[in-house]
């Protein structure tokens, strides 16, 4: 088809626009005709004439359907030209402008979107700066979307949305499409999801734990961690109720600083505002206290405090064990309004798991201690105290020494609780326990073992005397301790049965049978006590007797001196003697030293008993030296005991004050073994009672270890040699030969030696040839009374 | 006329302009009221099929083309006038 060449004439023009104006009148009728309900004419053809009121029709009808639709969305949506004016809102848009930012009556339309996010101050700012930015970048072609995530908190709700930001055409920048969502609600239902998560990772950890937990601290502490860490909350905090302050007092937390804890521990501590805390609260109710807002929440005592550490609400849940609120477990959340009614469901049962848990401990605290303690004394039942026995047992074993188990029955119990009740029996058991345990020292050591049994161990004897005499003072003690019963004063005793490990039983049970054995016996035959092994008793009992006698001989002055001379083996003549303690015993007559001497030196009693016989030897010497008699110089033996107290040098001194001659007839016989135990110590003592006046004489000299560097620089004057070597001396020449040399050697040190024990014509020519300078013995004379003595001895012509 | 007669109607509309929006609105709601299963109706869009409005010599939109029964009849406009419409169609008496 050839293209038609319009004329390019006025003419054309002219006729062109009659058609033009044809066409419109043509339309107009065609209008008139139709009613306007016609869309479309052809004409033969079949060529569509678009009539204009429908082309525009139908462009209204697009718009509508545009605006209607952005209308029906639950954005709030707006477009911006190039530099950022708002050109268009939507529905949405208009009714959140009333109800917020914009309230010029064109909702915003004609004013910058980017001027008023520039301009934004305050929580808001940062937000709306990332907006303005995101818009920017669309707008310049730089970005093809752009979203942003962002919260518009008001007082009464927080609220949250999703902008979005597109252009207005893909090609080219001319505009963009600004579009927020509410999306609050998925927010919250996130968060709630999160939030019940941590709950729920809490629950089934501290749960885990609760099956292993076994003390009190430990769960509060690894329940506070839980919380923190699984939980995610800020801090926690367990506070428990003191019962015997009643106060509440923190025992564990997690998360909190120190100055916040302080804080809290102060106000707990003060009694006027610890009431007022949420922890007393809850407590005091019995309800959880909730603040999911604690910053705004005038409850909160330490609102600045808290804000400093970030947290935003709180919640604190009683700890109720059998119906007593006995503390509270506390949440801090760093979120506001974490709190909800699932999380709290969630949480009630975490804090009832854990009374649980707590109630759980208490009864299996209770379950053992029932197992192991008497409920009415407190003491250690029989189980406890024969596994403690065991214990003191391998320590006996391993330090070598031994122990004692006493068995105890109160005497006329059964009478007291078959008249008084058996609250009055309990009543006096316990005041029983309490005297025990005084007098015992240690509860440790004691145990309730039924009625009226208690059983005691001495963990560590080394004297089986020791024991008895304890246990006759403890009785006598006991049996005038006045015990108050109704308000009356009741005096009461009891009997026990001993045994002694390792000697009566290898373990506690064999021990525990032999002491109650051994008891039983002293009930019938109506002893105090009794020791399990017969001998034993026996032994300790006359011990025991000795040992009153003796008491009673020194009150009494049945103690003697007798006195031994020691003869000059040249001269022949009585050079001094040796003062032998002997105790005149009115019922059976003089007792030999051998059987007492210990006995003094076990109970102390050597001390009086030696002070005696050094005040009654200077007695002595000074009456001779009065009487005009030989006056000789009288030894007395010091024991180690008395060498060893602090006081004896002074004790010497005062014995010899009495009289200026005192010390010239003073001698002290101290053994070798003991100078030699501590000689540094020795040598220091010795030169002062020696600087005195007083002699010294090493006793049973060669049965100890002397050192010769030490001997020579004793200060001693005389040198006894041991029965056992003059006995020797006879026999071998060996033996001969070692008192030749002892003689020989006290001589080069210029020591005055003396024979001990001589009982033979052939001792004493043996020891002259020698060179001895004394001896002492049966042979010339055996220890005489001081009467006997004086007649006998002193009236000869002595040479000194 | 027998009742089970099936009326066939073409309706020529154009696009989803107003007045053909219209017509076919008014057509589907007098076809439920007054011939229910009783009709067939073919839309043609003559922007999408111009020949099929030569063929029928329909030069203007809306136009309601019925077939059967006969006698073919044109009607064009919305179809908002239900009596006339009727009578045109032959489903009623004239009115008196």
């Amino acid at each position: 088809m050839k293209p038609r060449k319009f004329p390019d004439s006025a003419e054309a023009r002219e006729e062109i626009s009659a058609l033009i104006e044809m066409l419109h009148s043509t339309e107009q009728r065609l209008e008139e005709l139709t009613a306007g309900e016609v869309d479309t004419v052809a004409d033969r053809t079949g060529r569509t004439v678009l009539l204009r009121r429908a082309q525009e029709h139908l462009r209204y009808s697009e718009a509508a359907k545009q605006e209607a639709i952005l209308n029906a969305l639950p954005a709030s949506i707006a477009l911006l030209d190039a530099p950022g004016r708002i050109i268009s809102v939507n529905e949405s848009w208009r009714r959140f402008a009333d109800a917020n930012l914009l309230q010029s009556p064109l909702y915003g339309v004609g004013l910058n979107y980017l001027d008023m996010c520039d301009r934004a101050s305050g929580d808001d700012a940062p937000e709306a700066g990332q907006a303005a930015a995101g818009i920017r970048s669309v707008l310049a072609g730089e970005n093809i979307q752009f979203s942003l995530e962002y919260s518009c908190h008001s007082p009464g709700e927080q609220r949250w949305f999703l902008m979005t930001v597109t252009p207005l055409a893909a090609n080219h920048p001319n505009g963009a499409v600004v579009m927020h969502v509410n999306i609050t609600e998925r927010k919250e239902t996130e968060n709630r999801i999160a939030y019940l998560n941590r709950v729920y990772v809490m629950l089934s950890s501290v749960n885990t734990l609760i099956v292993h937990a076994h003390d009190r601290d430990g769960l509060f502490r690894e329940v506070c961690r839980i919380a923190v860490e699984a939980g995610g909350f800020r801090m926690s905090l367990i506070a428990i109720v003191d019962r015997s302050t009643a106060k509440i007092v923190p025992v564990a937390s997690a998360g909190k600083d120190e100055k916040l804890m302080t804080a809290i521990k102060d106000v707990l501590s003060s009694s006027e505002r610890a009431s007022t805390t949420l922890l007393a609260r809850a407590i005091r109710d019995k309800q959880v206290v909730v603040s999911n807002d604690s910053k705004n929440d005038p409850r909160v005592l330490f609102v600045k405090e808290y804000g400093e550490s970030g947290v935003r609400s709180m919640a604190i849940f009683p700890l109720t064990v059998a119906e007593q609120a006995i503390g509270a477990f506390a949440l801090y959340a760093g979120e506001i309004d974490f709190f909800h009614e699932e999380e709290m469901k969630l949480l009630t049962e975490l804090t009832g798991d854990i009374s649980f848990a707590l109630d759980h401990i208490s009864k299996q605290e209770r379950l053992n201690y029932l197992a192991y303690y008497d409920d009415l004394t407190g003491l250690a039942n029989r189980t406890l105290f024969l596994d403690r026995m065991t214990q003191y047992m391998r320590s006996a074993d391993s330090n070598g020494h031994k122990l004692a188990l006493f068995l105890i029955d109160l005497e006329r119990f059964r009478n007291i609780n078959d008249s008084l009740g058996q609250p009055a029996g309990d009543d006096l058991l316990r005041q029983v326990a309490e005297w025990l345990k005084s007098a015992v020292g240690d509860a440790g050591l004691l145990a309730h073992l039924d009625a009226d049994h208690f059983a005691v161990v001495l963990p560590e004897i080394r004297q089986e005397g020791n024991v008895a005499r304890l246990l006759e003072k403890k009785m006598q003690a006991f049996q005038v301790h006045p015990f108050h019963l109704h308000g009356s004063v009741l005096r009461i005793s009891f009997k026990a049965g001993v045994a002694i490990y390792p000697d009566d039983g290898a373990d506690a049970d064999t021990l525990f049978k032999k002491a109650e054995a051994a008891l039983k016996t002293a009930k019938e035959r109506g002893s105090h006590y009794l020791f399990y092994t017969q001998k034993m008793t026996e032994a300790l009992a006359g011990k025991l007797t000795l040992e009153n006698q003796l008491h009673q001989a020194l009150d009494g002055q049945e103690f003697v001196l007798h006195y031994q001379p020691k003869v000059n083996l040249a001269g022949g003549n009585v050079t001094s003697a040796e003062a032998l303690i002997r105790w005149n015993d009115p019922r059976s007559g003089l007792v030999h030293p051998g059987r007492f001497i210990p006995v003094l030196e076990e109970t102390g009693l050597i001390h009086e008993v030696g002070r005696w016989a050094l005040h009654k030897a200077i007695e002595d010497y000074l009456r001779w030296r009065a009487a005009g008699l030989v006056a000789v110089r009288i030894a007395v033996n010091v024991s180690p005991l008395q060498l060893r107290h602090p006081d004896f040098i002074a004790e010497i001194k005062r014995a010899i004050s009495i009289d200026e001659h005192a010390a010239s007839g003073l001698e002290l016989e101290i053994t070798e073994s003991l100078i030699m135990e501590d000689v540094k110590y020795s040598i220091a003592s010795l030169q002062v009672i020696r600087d005195m006046g007083i002699r010294i004489a090493i006793d049973d000299f060669g049965t100890g270890f002397s050192s010769l560097s030490y001997l020579a620089k004793l200060p001693v004057d005389t040198l006894k040699i041991d029965r056992s070597f003059i006995i020797d001396m006879t026999t071998g020449p060996e033996g001969l030969a070692l008192v030749s040399t002892i003689i020989n050697l006290a001589h080069s040190l210029k020591l005055k030696v003396v024979a001990e024990g001589v009982e033979t014509e052939e001792q004493w020519r043996l020891l002259r040839l020698l060179n001895c300078d004394e001896i002492q013995g049966f042979l010339f004379s055996k220890p005489l009374p001081v009467e006997l003595f004086e007649s006998s001895l002193l009236r000869l012509p002595a040479v000194l | 006329m027998s009742r089970r007669v099936i009326y066939k109607f073409r309706l020529y509309v154009a696009g989803d302009a107003l007045n053909s929006a219209q017509a076919l609105a008014n057509l589907g709601l007098l076809c439920r009221e007054y011939l229910p299963d009783r009709h067939e109706i073919e839309v043609i869009d003559v922007f999408k099929e111009p020949k099929r409005a030569l063929a029928d010599a329909i030069f203007m939109t809306p136009a309601l083309v019925k077939l059967v029964p006969s006698p073919v009849r044109i009607i064009v406009g919305t179809l908002s006038q239900t009596q006339p419409l009727l009578q045109a169609l032959g489903l009623a008496a004239p009115s008196s």
